[in-house]
């Protein structure tokens, strides 16, 4: 089953490839770049209110929405403001990022483990704008870093981010059950990984979390290589986690790969749905956009069941 | 009958045999690595070592592998032991004595060298070996072919002299490589006997040998070798002062000598010496020596002789003269005429020895039949009045075969026209303009012959000033007209003889024809004809197989003598040098003389023991043929050697 990456569904949108991001040394000026960029462009949006509490003011510029004008205050001032809604706040927001070596892999596009980082940075950074409390779980098959969420931790992630390195094999159980342990206070999760597990798996680590009422979230991020298979000479083919190598003949393999790989996603989509987990799979080559949005559209969902 | 190769080289090529299977062992999986971030996915699909390692289509290599030995064999030229002259056992050989006995091998002691060099390579032969005896000069002889040594009794030997022949080392080895063509033994070689004359060798006629032999020249000549001969002998026709008579003049050549010497030569005519001289010869060139003309009437035989020296059979040379064709002309000049009337005349009746004209002028008076005895031509050039004495003795030698010329001129009167069926008329000038011209000239006539080609000489050249004209003017016999028409040369027939008349004059006084270049050809022939001259026949068979000498032979007029003289090109001694004639030898095949490989049979006998590469190569065309049908039909399967259900289970 061939899976359609997200920029070909959305024909005519212009977004930022994360190859060019990827030049950006600083993360925060990356994750500023993105989410500025994001939020100036959404004007169109459907998702144009994300809170109702009233925060303040701010001058009319051309391109902001009409309806969003302050009639009063122009009747009195004679001047186009218009209002700016307080966010939800005391949100808990945390990313759950895969650093097992897997994630180093790229191919196609940046790895893997950089488009994380560069997620999780935007999204930080985000939902930083948003009055969140942010935190992050960095694990392999254990928890490597852990930051607690709080409001003033951005720049505190932004770091870790940018100092981690994959390595170590991957295995969701452990660290996930560790951090539902840990985190007493609901809030939203996102799990930010490659999920070489069996579905199966996946559904236990990740249900774990659900039972502590959190909102969950799941990012899996492949390179399209590992969706592809577009591989062409015949090799050994090592995995980067346990080392072990298999010759593969890629011509052979391909279209079995490419139907299991589909399997496995769908398994996971079919899978979480119903578990009120949101899944959303994304190539490397996808702008980080398209995460802002899956979070956002989350965001809004999670506002109106609120 | 056993099985060899022409070119066993090509079996090195069976080795490709191994190729095939060598890749196929020595092909490992690759050892590239792809880092994947997981295998959970990929199935494990080795390379299947295993079984790429063992021959999947047995038939298929089968027949590839037949199909190239098929081929390498086909190039390696496979044929059969009796293809070819089987070996005799010990290393046997056929040796091939070729003996020069050409005359040039009497010069002392070389015959009695070649001959003891035959007799010590026959005792060098082995047991086994086989010998062949072959004796040449110009032509080839084999006196003794592929026997046992045994055979060749020294009698044999003792009986062979030098023949009177020149050299020609063709025959000699052409006649050897038939005999190694011919013999039964691989090895084999020529032993060339000779005293290696240069003459022997020439440079337009190709030796060739077979490969397989080997060519051994042995010469006889030990030292310098010295020698003068009589090289050519040439006749002159003379009129002396006491008649017709030969000249004779030879040339002589000097070899080896070291400085100019006083060679005696003596002339011997019909067996008698009758004049002895001595000739100044340089030590190494030719000198000519001429000898005082023979006055004879008959033919003799002449002998030129030297003082005997190594080599005899150039110091004599043989030649027969006959007194050859001679014309006698009686000229007769009118009694008031001066010298000068038939200066022209006699002048160009002079020039010339075939035939030679004795002319014997005469004043036209009273002319009787003796005084016409004995010529064979009588010229009345402008004689004028003829008595009636004279007109009959004229008459009646003409008509008893003898020639009459008539010059019609000035003094032409009735008394010619006597003679003439026709008369003479007035005379025709022509001075008031350029001149006459000849119009026509009847160059079919052996007269006139001579001018049928453009380049021979231009008879309009002459201007003729006046002439007679005849009446009636003649229509038959004439031979050439002047450019009005009228007669200028004709004949007619009187009994056996002839009468020629030419209307104008043969000296200078009507015309300048004695001036052109054509005037003495033109009175030659005229002469020739007007007398009934016949060039002699030739000899029809000059051959004969005797040796240097007088023969007497059988021509068509009689018998006659022949004089037989030995080929003068053998009696130049220059050696050739033995490897120089061995240079100019064709190998039939490659230029290997080691005699270690099979001899070069006829080409016909070894091809069609070597036919079976043509059956070969069929046969591999036919099995490529299957081979490709065969493949076709596995390709699918084998360009990979699996399927689906070789797989591993698919991935959970």
């Amino acid at each position: 089953m061939a899976v359609r990456s997200p920029v070909e569904s959305r024909p005519g949108a212009r977004f930022i490839d994360p190859r060019v991001l990827a030049r950006i040394d600083r993360l925060d000026l990356l994750a500023r770049t993105v989410v500025e960029g994001f939020v100036g462009g959404l004007h169109r949006s459907p998702y144009r209110g994300l809170s109702v509490d009233f925060a303040e003011h701010r001058q009319y510029m051309p391109g902001d929405d009409i309806r969003l004008i302050d009639w009063r205050v122009f009747g009195r001032t004679d001047r186009f403001y218009i209002k700016q809604f307080e966010a939800d706040s005391n949100s808990n927001f945390s990313v759950l990022l895969d650093m097992s070596r897997s994630m180093a892999f790229g191919k196609s596009g940046i790895p893997k483990i950089d488009y994380a980082r560069f997620l999780t940075a935007s999204l930080a950074y985000f939902a930083g704008k948003q009055r969140d409390r942010i935190g992050l779980v960095t694990f392999n098959d254990d928890i490597v870093d852990y930051i607690p969420p709080s409001a003033k931790h951005l720049d505190l992630v932004l770091h870790t981010l940018d100092r981690m390195e994959p390595g170590g094999n991957s295995a969701l159980e452990r660290p996930l059950w560790k951090v539902a342990d840990a985190s007493r206070r609901r809030g939203m999760m996102l799990l930010i990984s490659d999920l070489y597990e069996p579905p199966r798996a996946v559904l236990d680590a990740v249900q774990r979390l659900g039972y502590r009422g959190h909102d969950l979230v799941v990012f899996h991020v492949l390179d399209r290589s590992e969706i592809d298979f577009e591989f062409d000479e015949a090799a050994n083919y090592v995995d980067m986690e346990t080392g072990e190598a298999v010759p593969v003949l890629p011509d052979r393999l391909r279209e079995r790969y490419r139907e299991m790989v589909g399997e496995h996603i769908e398994t996971l989509r079919s899978e979480l749905g119903p578990r009120r987990i949101d899944y959303q799979l994304f190539d490397t080559s996808q702008p980080l956009d398209h995460a802002l949005f899956a979070y956002m559209s989350m965001r809004h969902r999670l506002t109106k069941v609120r | 009958m056993g099985l060899a190769f022409l070119v066993p080289a090509f079996l090195a090529g069976a080795l490709a045999l191994g190729l095939p299977i060598w890749v196929h062992l020595r092909n490992r999986p690759k050892t590239d690595t792809v880092e994947f971030p997981s295998l959970m996915f990929i199935e494990r699909i080795p390379y299947r070592a295993v079984q790429r390692q063992q021959l999947r289509h047995r038939l298929l290599f089968a027949a590839r592998s037949l199909a190239l030995v098929l081929l390498v064999l086909a190039f390696a030229r496979p044929f059969f032991g009796d293809a070819l002259p089987t070996a005799a056992a010990g290393g046997a050989r056929e040796v091939v004595v070729v003996l020069d006995r050409s005359w040039s091998m009497s010069y002392a002691g070389h015959w009695q060298a070649a001959l003891a060099a035959v007799r010590a390579e026959l005792g060098a032969l082995r047991g086994g070996d086989r010998v062949s005896l072959i004796v040449f000069d110009e032509q080839a002889e084999v006196l003794v072919e592929s026997q046992p040594p045994s055979v060749l009794a020294d009698g044999l030997l003792n009986g062979l002299r030098p023949s009177d022949l020149a050299t020609s080392y063709a025959a000699g080895l052409r006649a050897a490589a038939r005999v190694i063509a011919d013999g039964t033994l691989l090895a084999s070689e020529i032993v060339l006997v000779s005293d290696f004359q240069r003459s022997g060798q020439p440079e337009d006629i190709e030796i060739r040998l077979p490969a397989s032999a080997v060519l051994r020249p042995v010469s006889v000549v030990g030292g310098p070798v010295t020698n003068v001969g009589v090289a050519d002998l040439a006749l002159d026709h003379v009129i002396g002062t006491e008649g017709p008579g030969l000249r004779v003049t030879v040339r002589l050549t000097g070899q080896g000598g070291a400085e100019e010497r006083s060679v005696p030569v003596v002339l011997l005519v019909d067996g008698e010496e009758v004049q002895r001289r001595a000739a100044t010869l340089p030590g190494e060139g030719a000198a000519r020596l001429a000898f005082d003309p023979i006055l004879s009437e008959q033919e003799v035989r002449l002998e030129v002789r030297l003082a005997e020296d190594a080599l005899v059979g150039d110091d004599i040379f043989h030649a027969v003269a006959s007194p050859g064709a001679a014309l006698s002309v009686a000229l007769l000049d009118n009694p008031g005429a001066g010298t000068s009337d038939s200066l022209y005349l006699e002048r160009a009746l002079g020039v010339g020895t075939r035939p030679a004209f004795l002319v014997d002028r005469q004043v036209l008076r009273d002319l009787r039949a003796v005084d016409l005895a004995g010529h064979d031509l009588v010229v009345l050039n402008d004689a004028g009045a003829l008595d009636a004495g004279s007109a009959t003795a004229l008459n009646e030698y003409v008509r008893a075969g003898g020639g009459l010329l008539v010059g019609l001129a000035e003094m032409a009167d009735e008394g010619v026209s006597d003679l003439l069926p026709f008369a003479v008329a007035g005379v025709v000038d022509r001075g008031g303009a350029l001149g006459a011209t000849l119009g026509f000239v009847d160059t079919a006539h052996p007269v006139f012959e001579a001018y049928r080609s453009p380049e021979a000489g231009d008879l309009a050249g002459a201007r003729f000033y006046r002439y007679r004209a005849l009446d009636p003017d003649p229509q038959e016999g004439v031979l050439a007209r002047f450019d009005d028409g009228a007669t200028a040369l004709m004949h007619f027939p009187v009994g056996e003889g002839r009468v020629m008349v030419w209307t104008s004059s043969l000296d200078t006084f009507w015309t300048d024809l004695p001036l052109q270049p054509i005037f003495v050809p033109f009175v030659h022939e005229v002469a020739k004809f007007a007398a009934s001259y016949r060039e002699a026949d030739p000899w029809q068979a000059a051959t004969t197989d005797r040796g240097p000498g007088f023969h007497q032979v059988e021509g068509p007029e009689g018998p006659t003598s022949l004089a037989v003289n030995l080929d003068r090109r053998e009696a130049d001694l220059t050696a050739l040098d033995p490897e120089e004639l061995l240079a100019s030898v064709a190998w039939s095949s490659g230029a290997d003389v080691s005699g270690q490989e099979p001899a070069d049979v006829s080409p016909a006998r070894v091809e069609a023991g070597q036919s079976a590469w043509w059956y070969l190569v069929v046969a591999a065309l036919l099995l490529l043929l299957g081979e490709s049908a065969l493949a076709n039909r596995l390709s699918p399967h084998a360009s990979w050697g699996g399927d689906e259900s070789e797989l591993p289970p698919r991935a959970p």
